[in-house]
């Protein structure tokens, strides 16, 4: 299935070119998209799908989109 | 010498003079220069002379073109605000800037820092010359500079659990323009003891992201889990982030003070300012 994916801030670098359209199994989870993307579970701190807060235990579906998120602390 | 509250009102109102808006309406205003001979001769504050003077409906001629989007009444809800700035740095600068033209009445500020060369490139009080000069006292001088209309309170301290009655006393609102998470979650915790709305932003290179947290909400929890480690800014501030941040900082306590527009609560504001990406997003509480 598709999902878009945003990688924000410092995981930037994880971002896949394909984000827009990123090819997924069905049944992934938010933990397994990262283990595809090479992060660490610890690294994101904060998941939104389709705008809302989830747990990395979250299952996907096709067409979600999923924004990941790293502590950001500056000022 | 007790004011002469009466005297006042009717100095103000023998100056007041007619000045139309760009829509059209004619508002009666009073000028800088008025405001200031008569903040002299009844020994006064400038912001006293304000507050009398919107008592009576008149408008200080410096908020003239904030009404129509804000009403004498609401300008005159600021005039009787008193919000603290946590920092006075890169988000803070700005921050206290935008609220000082805005009227906010009263500001505290808190950063125990002094100026150094590495602030140039984004923090808007830093300038050659005020290197090596407390940020804080900085702060102060120049909110006067650009609006004698508001009382500053500069505190060249760090933000502590033990100074934080103190330095929050008598505040509405809040602003954590820190720069570390084990500061903000301390201010957090000061601020909910306190029963005090924080206004939070944080940046990193381009983005920039805020959050409104009200003494029962989650808050900073919700964004950096329970442990608080520090991540320093390891993509740097360039300028944007920390002004695009602060700005939006300081319109969340224009609408907390005055009840009013969108208030990001229990969500997060996110700016990814190089893809233009403005987002707001929600935690499920």
């Amino acid at each position: 299935m598709k999902i878009q994916v945003k990688c924000y801030a410092t995981l930037a670098h994880h971002q896949p070119g394909n984000g827009e359209r990123f090819s997924v199994e069905s049944g992934t989870s938010v933990a397994d998209l990262l283990e595809v993307l090479g992060m660490t579970p610890e690294a994101v701190k904060v998941v939104f799908v389709n705008g809302k807060h989830v747990g990395q235990d979250f299952v996907l579906s096709e067409e979600d989109r999923v924004a990941l998120f790293p502590a950001v602390g500056g000022g | 010498m007790d004011l002469d509250i009466q005297g006042l009102a009717a100095g103000i109102e023998a100056v007041a003079q007619l000045k139309a808006h760009p829509s059209g309406t004619e508002y009666t205003v009073l000028g800088e220069d008025q405001a200031r001979a008569l903040s002299a001769k009844f020994q006064c504050s400038q912001l006293r002379v304000f507050l009398s003077a919107m008592e009576q409906g008149i408008i200080p001629k410096r908020y003239l073109r904030n009404l129509e989007s804000l009403s004498v009444a609401e300008q005159h809800e600021l005039a009787r605000s008193r919000v603290a700035i946590i920092g006075a740095g890169g988000l803070g600068g700005q921050a206290i800037l935008t609220l000082a033209r805005l009227g906010i009445g009263e500001m505290v500020v808190v950063d125990p820092d002094i100026f150094e060369e590495s602030n140039l490139n984004r923090q808007a009080l830093c300038s050659v010359d005020r290197l090596g000069r407390s940020k804080a006292r900085v702060a102060a001088e120049t909110v006067q500079a650009v609006n004698p209309g508001v009382e500053v309170e500069a505190h060249q301290k760090r933000f502590a659990p033990d100074n934080a009655p103190g330095l929050l006393a008598g505040v509405q609102v809040v602003v954590d323009c820190l720069d570390s998470v084990e500061d903000r979650l301390t201010l957090e915790q000061a601020a909910k003891e306190l029963g005090i709305p924080m206004v939070h932003a944080a940046i990193d290179g381009f983005l920039a992201q805020m959050m409104s947290i009200y003494p029962q909400d989650s808050g900073l929890v919700l964004l950096y889990g329970r442990e608080g480690k520090t991540p320093a800014s390891p993509l740097g501030n360039p300028v944007f982030a920390p002004a695009v941040a602060a700005v939006f900082q300081a319109l969340e306590v224009m609408k907390i003070l005055l009840g009013r527009g969108t208030i990001i609560r229990n969500g997060l504001l996110s700016l990814e300012l190089e893809t233009c990406r403005l987002e707001h997003f929600r935690f499920n509480i």
